[in-house]
């Protein structure tokens, strides 16, 4: 339908984005100012948590106080951080005083988001495969025993599950190591830096993804046959690739390494997360079944799996989409318990920290970076629906 | 489509399972496996001893020596780095001087020597930049140490302004840990070129140039504390040699370790030897003779000591159990019933010590009725640790009767008063603690809002009081309030916390208990100092100057020590005693008596302790593993263990 001002779609758009730019910068604003002042509510403070473990007398722990910034009201304080905010400077921790938590957070953002990123993926991908076939197996006892399956995993007492898998699997069998990135005897002097390897595999992530995009876009118009060639070919060149860097670097082992300790981690959070998807895709696709141009497809003679794949589950797609952008977003934030029993220092983990030592710079710094990508993903998902429903329309 | 994705699922498992073969493949059969439960700060030596935490400290002391430590076992002063003991601090005009002569022929791991000039620098650098907090408070404290003069290669001279004591001197500047000039001097220097006003004002200038003064050195700090620390030579058993954040660090053996190979023997009448073969021998604290307590050679006998994180206790257990560490630091120690968990594993070995921690009921004594002596003696005698520790709590804790503890041999008072025991030192029963705290509290002039007294119900086995405590002046005993942590906390003091409320409830004290969580419980009680009564713990020292801040009144301030108020002018003498008294026979005596006050006057109650109970790879061999603290509180001894 065009637009009643006469405007062109790509200006609709613009100025869609621009004014929820707008709205994000204000929310964003907001989210600062709460998390803030609510940090600061909680009982205590860090030199009250430092307390605990030391002999400190009332005048030591007033000069400490004056060589940690802590005089001064709350609102004099927020002031002060709101600045340095502005200038890119989200202050210094004061549990691991003196290093500033930009770098805190740039040290442990790239574990967080390898693993949560994996573990998100995969838990989507299963999730949906197994929503797909459930709908389409609706009333059997395959359905009743996945569904009771995946809904127990998803409501199960993670700590008790996690600590369960890594006695199985770390301790019973010697399958995987107990916790950590990685095994400290392969990263000794002259090997590189764990950081930068994360950082490497994440942006190899990236293009493996950005590849794969294009790639289906462009063989999207291919007949079925030569555009699965084409796409299999394609995405092992790309893969082939990736690994060909690794191993003419000499990072591969360290790769390994890494995905070794990621293992168990990403199963324990892939089988507690898939569930939810599995029953968001599988009522989804119920509803997608009702349709009529899904009636057409059956009356077209299609292939059942064709029907399921290309006319329902593209279909049912929206809200398992939207739902997977914002975990996306939150992967950032890392999960306190899996990071916490896997000694994966992430995210999540840095946060809980931050908080229980009340060390307001790092909690709100670790807070704002997340609040940050969820913002971002909100937006994302709104342009993302647009993309996936050509009916969807802004202005 | 099923079986496709069977296929790929089981190719996943495969390619992990190879990978895991991996895992087992390098390890180093003398590399020492140390668990941590927090990554270190990553501070450097002057940042770590300021906003010191436990695992820093844990990850430093290897690399590190003072110009004095503690003995094994009994924690008595000896010689480190100095060749002998301190001279006696004697007057220098209106100072106080003493001098420390150093070893000849110790050196930093980057081969240079160790001089006086290294000490100087390091405890002059803490005062120029007023360094507080921490380890400095005690090390470099300004109100009394001036200046540290290198007199030549190896002689010291510390400078005070006024006369120190034992508590400033010996258990304070002279266990600094020392840092190498010839690294750090060029680092500071460039850190705070063109900074001014870091010279100290005179002693009479005015409060806002010292406040000036001291936001300067704040700024400094902050420069000194930010510098770089990568490849700094130390003077430990052990060097840094790599870290990955969040997953390991790692220090390899120092060739240059001084005490490589040195003999340490401790004997049962006390004394104490060393011996370094073809090199010197020193003893002190009677004569080295007769049955041996501990006898060992310092190592380090393995190449690497690691110590690798675990965010979670359970999970680091599990590494213990499968051999990927040797031994797991926790200032806590381990549960009991963790470490009862692990006791049939063959591999491991459980051994359980006397913490340095203790658990203590304080009072407010600004309050009615807590500001009276009486009360707190009647609430002491209906407390019944032994039935708590022994009965309900299953033997998870032992009662306490001192707040220094026994294992502290040198300065633990025995046979102090206790209140709720026999004059044989058994436990009172029920009844009698019901009786004597009612006869306590009616000879100081309480009584009961009906005139009626709480008499013990034999049939029910409690007290009975029909009416409620009344103050000496007549007016009701205010609904007070006991504050403690939450069960999911500390289940034991919860448990304490909650049978301590019947107990006083039960002679008419209206008492209800209040759980709040550690930080919201410290701002209450420390930091606003808003409360009747509250349970927390706390750590005793080595020598018992914290006794002085626990009680004396100038630490009866917000954010202070002393945050039930206690003021008692014959406390603070004696704890001012215990800050300047200069030998062990004059401090004991003072120790002595500040404990026995204590123990009559009830400020606080000690209530209990539960040990520290660890677990260690049988693999290793310690030289001994009985001592006070636990091997905690040694970090786990890396410049002595050895790997069968």
């Amino acid at each position: 339908m065009p637009d009643p001002r006469g405007w062109k779609s790509e200006t609709v758009m613009r100025r869609y984005v621009v004014l929820r730019l707008g709205q994000i910068v204000l929310t964003y604003f907001l989210f600062l100012v709460l998390i803030y002042f609510l940090l600061e509510a909680l009982p205590g403070n860090f030199l009250g948590a430092l307390f605990g473990e030391s002999r400190l007398t009332a005048g030591q722990l007033d000069a400490l106080g004056a060589q940690l910034g802590l005089q001064g009201s709350a609102a004099e304080r927020f002031l002060q951080w709101m600045g340095g905010f502005l200038r890119g400077d989200l202050g210094i921790s004061l549990s691991q005083y003196p290093r500033p938590v930009m770098e805190i957070l740039a040290e442990r953002a790239p574990r967080t988001l390898a693993l949560f990123l994996a573990a998100t993926l995969l838990s989507f991908s299963f999730g949906f495969f197994a929503g797909k076939i459930l709908a389409m197996r609706r009333g059997t006892a395959f359905e009743t025993t996945v569904t009771v399956g995946g809904i127990t995993l998803y409501t199960v007492f993670t700590p008790w599950f996690a600590l369960w898998l890594l006695w199985i699997f770390a301790y019973a069998l010697r399958l995987f190591p107990v916790g950590k990135f990685i095994t400290y005897e392969m990263w000794e002097a002259g090997a590189p830096d764990a950081n930068a390897v994360f950082r490497h595999l994440l942006l190899g992530g990236l293009m493996l993804a950005m590849v794969a995009w294009a790639v289906f876009r462009r063989t999207a118009r291919l007949i079925p046959a030569r555009k699965r060639a084409v796409r299999t070919a394609s995405i092992a060149a790309a893969l082939l690739v990736f690994c060909g860097y690794w191993i003419v670097t000499g990072q591969a082992a360290y790769v390994l390494d890494i995905l070794y300790h990621m293992a168990l981690p990403v199963l324990t959070l892939t089988l507690i997360s898939f569930g939810g998807t599995m029953l968001l895709t599988r009522s989804s696709m119920l509803e997608t079944m009702r349709e009529d141009y899904v009636l057409l497809a059956r009356a077209k003679g299609l292939p059942e799996s064709e029907i399921r794949d290309r006319h329902i589950a593209r279909g049912a797609l929206l809200p398992v989409v939207t739902t997977l952008v914002f975990s996306l977003a939150f992967a950032i934030g890392g999960g306190v318990i899996t990071e916490s029993i896997f000694s994966w220092e992430g995210m999540g983990y840095t946060l809980m920290e931050a908080v229980t030592l009340s060390d307001i710079p790092l909690a709100v710094g670790a807070m704002a970076f997340t609040g940050l990508l969820v913002l971002a993903a909100h937006l994302a998902a709104d342009l993302l629906y647009a993309f996936l429903d050509p009916r969807i329309r802004y202005g | 489509m099923t079986r496709r994705m069977l296929t790929k699922f089981g190719l996943t498992f495969a390619i992990l399972a190879t990978l895991a073969g991996c895992g087992g493949a390098f390890q180093d059969k003398n590399v020492y496996r140390i668990g941590i439960l927090a990554q270190p700060t990553a501070g450097n030596f002057w940042g770590i001893h300021a906003i010191a935490n436990y695992w820093d400290l844990a990850v430093q002391s290897p690399m590190r020596l003072s110009l004095f430590g503690v003995s094994d076992q009994r924690f008595q002063i000896i010689p480190q780095l100095a060749a002998d003991f301190a001279s006696p601090l004697i007057p220098e005009g209106d100072a106080w001087v003493s001098t420390v002569k150093l070893r000849d022929g110790v050196r930093w791991s980057d081969g240079k020597p160790l001089t006086a000039r290294d000490v100087a620098f390091t405890l002059n650098t803490a005062l120029r930049f007023g360094l507080a907090g921490g380890n400095w408070s005690a090390w470099a404290d300004a109100d009394y140490l001036s200046a540290v003069e290198a007199v030549d290669e190896l002689t010291v001279k510390f400078i005070y302004a006024s006369k120190p004591g034992m508590a400033r001197h010996e258990w304070g500047t002279l266990l600094a840990s020392i840092a190498a000039e010839h690294y750090w001097q060029p680092l500071v220097e460039a850190a705070v070129e063109g900074m001014t006003g870091l010279e100290r004002p005179a002693a009479g200038a005015d409060d806002k140039i010292w406040e000036a003064y001291q936001a300067r050195q704040a700024e400094a700090a902050e420069k000194l504390y930010a510098l770089a620390n990568k490849n700094e030579p130390v003077s430990g058993a052990f060097v840094f040699s790599k870290e990955e954040p969040g997953s390991f660090i790692e220090l390899a053996a120092n060739k240059n370790y001084f005490f490589s190979g040195v003999a340490f023997t401790g004997f049962e009448n006390g004394a104490y030897q060393e011996e370094k073969p073809k090199g010197y021998s020193f003893a002190a604290y009677g004569t080295p003779e007769g049955e041996k307590s501990y006898a060992y050679k310092s190592g380090p006998f393995v190449s690497k000591t690691v110590y690798s994180v675990y965010s979670d206790l359970n999970a680091a257990v599990l590494a213990l159990q499968s051999g990927e560490i040797d031994i797991l630091l926790n200032p806590q120690g381990l549960p009991s019933g963790l470490a009862e968990s692990v006791e049939s594993d063959s591999n491991l070995e459980v051994v359980k010590n006397e913490s340095v921690a203790f658990r203590f009921l304080a009072f407010n004594t600004r309050r009615d009725p807590m500001k009276d002596a009486a009360f707190r003696q009647a609430v002491a005698t209906l407390l019944d640790r032994e039935f708590l520790t022994d009965s309900i709590l299953q033997g998870a804790a032992y009662p306490l009767h001192s707040f220094v503890p026994e294992a502290n041999t040198a300065w633990h008072k025995p046979d102090l008063p206790r209140w709720g025991y026999l004059p044989d030192g058994t436990p009172m029963s029920r009844e009698e603690r019901v009786t004597k705290a009612v006869e306590l509290l009616v000879a100081a002039g309480y009584s009961w809002s009906d005139d009626t007294i709480p008499v013990w119900d034999a049939n029910n086995g409690v007290a009975a009081a029909t009416g409620t405590l009344l103050l000496p002046d007549g007016e009701e005993v205010p609904a007070l309030e006991l504050l403690s942590l939450s069960y999911g906390y500390d289940p034991l003091r919860a448990t304490f916390a909650i049978w301590t409320a019947q107990w006083l409830n039960e002679v008419g004290i209206p008492v209800r208990v209040k759980q709040l969580g550690f930080n919201a419980l410290i701002a209450r009680t420390i930091q606003e100092q808003d409360f009747d009564m509250f349970i927390l713990g706390n750590q005793a020292g080595l020598f018992p100057s914290y006794l002085s801040d626990f009680w004396r009144s100038s630490e009866a301030v917000k954010g202070g020590r002393n945050a039930g108020g206690y003021s008692n002018r014959a406390f603070d003498q004696l704890s001012d005693q215990l800050l300047t008294c200069a030998t062990y026979e004059e401090c004991k005596p003072v120790a002595d008596q500040i404990q026995v006050l204590i123990a009559n006057a009830v400020p606080w109650i000690p209530l209990f302790d539960t040990g520290i109970y660890e677990v260690y790879n049988k693999r290793l061999a310690f030289p001994y593993t009985q001592t006070f603290g636990g091997l905690q509180y040694l970090y786990g001894l890396p410049s002595v263990v050895a790997i069968q």
